[in-house]
C-alpha cells in the first residue's frame, strides 16, 4: 500500500501523481501542498493526471485537488482510478515484447531483453553442465553426455552433440544453433526433440533449431532470418 | 623421482589391466626400475596376467594400515628383475583405502623407481579417486566404440578438474580392427581424437595372443610375433621421449594376400 505521494514522469500521459490509498483526505491534501511546495517552480505549466487507486473522490474533493494544483501553477487534467501507470506501462510493453517473440521478429531483435551471453571458451565434455539465466555461447564442442541448460539462447561455434535446453524459463521463441548440430537432445522450453533414428547424411553446415506450431524444427540460419 | 602413471578409462573391459601388465614389462625391458600397483581393490587381477598370483603374501592394503613394510609386500617379476608388482587385496573394499593414503604410498614409491604404473579399476567412484590421487599423468585406454568413447571423454573431463597442476591425459587405442575400420564399421582413430581432443600415445591392435597370454601369466610383450605385443613396446619407448612412428594396421584386402592366407603361405 502506498504511503508517500508520488510524483512521476510517464512516457504517454504526462506528470502522474499518485495518491496513497488510505491516507484521509484531509491530511492527504496538506500532504500534497507540501509536496508540491519542494517542487518550487519545477511543475510549473504541468498537465497532471492524478491516480486515485481504489480510492474514490467526489466532485468537491476534485475540485479541492484542483485547487492544490493550480496553486503550484498546474492544471489537472484528468483523475484516473487504477493503479500505477508507470508499472501499468512497463506491463504493457513486456507483454508487446512476448508477443514479438513468438511473432515474425528475426532472432537478432530479440536479444535485447537478456541477460550478459555467457561466453565458454572450451570444450563440455561428458558429464559436465553449464547453467545460465541468459544466453549462452560456446567456442567448442558439447560432447555428448554433456548439457548445456540457458534462459535464452545457445550457440555453439563446434559440434553439438550433447544436450541442449534453451529457453529452459518457458521461452518458446528461444533458439539452439550449431555449426555441427548433432545432439542427444534439443530441448526449447517445454518442448523436445531428438534427431530421427538411423544414419542420415548428415552434412557438416551450421543449423538452427527453434519452435514451430509446437515441435522443434531444424532449419538452415538463412531460414531464421526471413 | 620416478614417474607415476594411472592407467584409467571409465568403461570396463577395454584393455586397463593388460595395458599395465605389457606396458610395464616393456618399460622394464627398456632398463627402467618398474613398479606395477594393482589399485583394483575387490576385483584384483593385474596379479593373475603376470603370472604371479601365488607369491601374494601381503598387499596394498596390510601396507597402508602398517601390517607389513613395503618391501614385504612387494612381489619380484618371475622373468624380470628390475620389475615389481604390488598386489591389490581380494577380500577387502575400495573404501579401506583413502586418496591421501594412495597419494602418499605412490610417492614413497616414486622414490624408488623409475615408473610407478596404477592399474585403476573401471568406473569413477572411490577406486577411480583413488587410483588417480598420486598420479602425474593419465593414459586413458580407449576401445574404438561408442560408449568407450563416451566414457573415456567423462574420464578425461574428470582427470583435468582436478585441483592440482597435472599433466594432459593420454589416449591408447586398444583392440583396433583394421579391416572393420576399413568397412566403415568400427570408428576411426580421428574421429576419436576430435571429440576427445587428447595426444595420442599408441594404438594396439586386436589380438587373440594377448588372450593365450593373460591365461598363461606371460605378458604378450614376450611373445615376437605379438602384434599387440608390438604396439606396447613402441609406446614404451615413446613413455621415454623416444619418436616412435604410430604402426601402420592396414588391413589385408586384396586378392593375392588373400590367396597367400587361404594357401598357408602367409599368417592370418
Amino acid at each position: 500500500m502506498r504511503q508517500e505521494i508520488v510524483i512521476r514522469g510517464t512516457p504517454k500521459t504526462g506528470l502522474a501523481i499518485l495518491l496513497p490509498e488510505d491516507l484521509e483526505f484531509s491530511q492527504l491534501c496538506q500532504r500534497l501542498r507540501d509536496k508540491l511546495a519542494q517542487g518550487g517552480k519545477f511543475f510549473q505549466g504541468a498537465e497532471v493526471t492524478v491516480q486515485i487507486g481504489s480510492r474514490s473522490l467526489t466532485q468537491a474533493d476534485t475540485e479541492t485537488v484542483a485547487a492544490i494544483l493550480a496553486e503550484s501553477d498546474m492544471t489537472l487534467r484528468q483523475v484516473r482510478e487504477g493503479g500505477d501507470p508507470v508499472a501499468e506501462a512497463q506491463v504493457a510493453l513486456r507483454a508487446a515484447e512476448q508477443s514479438r517473440r513468438s511473432g515474425t521478429l528475426p532472432a537478432a531483435a530479440l536479444l535485447a531483453e537478456s541477460e550478459t551471453a555467457l561466453v565458454v571458451t572450451r570444450t563440455l565434455r561428458s558429464g559436465q553442465s553449464v547453467r545460465h539465466d541468459g544466453d549462452v555461447i560456446v567456442l567448442g564442442d558439447v560432447n555428448p553426455g554433456a548439457e548445456v541448460v540457458a534462459k535464452g539462447h545457445i550457440v555453439v561455434m563446434g559440434a553439438l552433440r550433447g544436450v541442449a535446453h534453451a529457453g529452459c524459463a518457458g521461452n518458446t521463441g528461444a533458439l539452439i544453433a550449431a555449426t555441427k548440430l548433432r545432439p542427444t537432445q534439443l530441448r526449447i522450453a517445454q518442448v523436445i526433440g531428438r534427431p530421427p533414428d538411423g544414419q542420415e547424411n548428415l552434412q557438416a553446415v551450421p543449423e538452427v533449431a527453434r519452435v514451430r506450431d509446437g515441435i522443434i524444427v531444424v532449419e538452415a540460419p538463412t531460414e531464421v532470418r526471413r | 623421482m620416478g614417474q607415476v602413471i594411472v592407467v584409467t578409462s571409465g568403461k570396463g573391459g577395454v584393455g586397463k589391466t593388460t595395458t599395465t601388465a605389457n606396458l610395464g614389462t616393456a618399460l622394464a625391458q627398456l632398463g627402467n626400475k618398474v613398479v606395477l600397483v594393482d589399485a583394483d581393490i575387490g576385483l584384483r587381477n593385474l596379479d593373475v596376467v603376470m603370472g604371479l598370483e601365488n607369491r601374494i603374501v601381503y598387499d596394498l592394503v596390510d601396507v597402508i594400515e602398517g601390517h607389513a613394510r613395503l618391501k614385504q609386500a612387494l612381489i619380484k617379476d618371475k622373468r624380470i628383475d628390475s620389475l615389481y608388482l604390488l598386489a591389490a587385496a581380494q577380500t577387502r573394499e575400495k573404501k579401506d583405502v583413502t586418496p591421501k593414503q594412495m597419494a602418499e604410498l605412490t610417492e614413497q614409491l616414486a622414490r624408488e623407481f623409475d615408473f610407478v604404473v596404477l592399474d585403476c579399476p573401471a568406473g569413477i567412484e572411490d577406486g577411480f579417486k583413488n587410483a588417480i590421487a598420486g598420479a602425474q599423468k593419465a593414459i586413458i585406454v580407449c576401445n574404438p566404440e561408442v560408449s568407450s568413447v563416451r566414457d573415456a571423454d567423462r574420464v578425461i573431463g574428470l582427470w583435468d578438474a582436478q585441483p592440482e597442476n597435472k599433466s594432459q591425459a593420454m589416449l591408447i587405442v586398444n583392440r583396433v580392427r583394421p579391416a572393420m575400420v576399413a568397412r566403415g564399421d568400427m570408428l576411426e582413430i580421428d574421429d576419436m581424437l576430435e571429440m576427445l581432443a587428447v595426444d595420442l600415445l599408441g594404438i594396439v591392435p586386436e589380438d587373440d595372443h594377448i588372450i593365450v597370454s593373460s591365461n598363461r601369466g606371460e605378458p604378450a610383450v614376450y611373445r615376437k610375433d605379438s602384434k599387440a605385443g608390438q604396439a606396447y613396446h613402441n609406446i614404451a619407448r615413446r613413455l621415454m621421449g623416444e619418436q616412435v612412428p604410430i604402426m601402420q594396421l592396414e588391413a589385408e584386402t586384396s586378392l593375392w594376400a588373400k590367396l597367400k592366407r587361404i594357401v598357408g603361405l602367409s599368417r592370418g
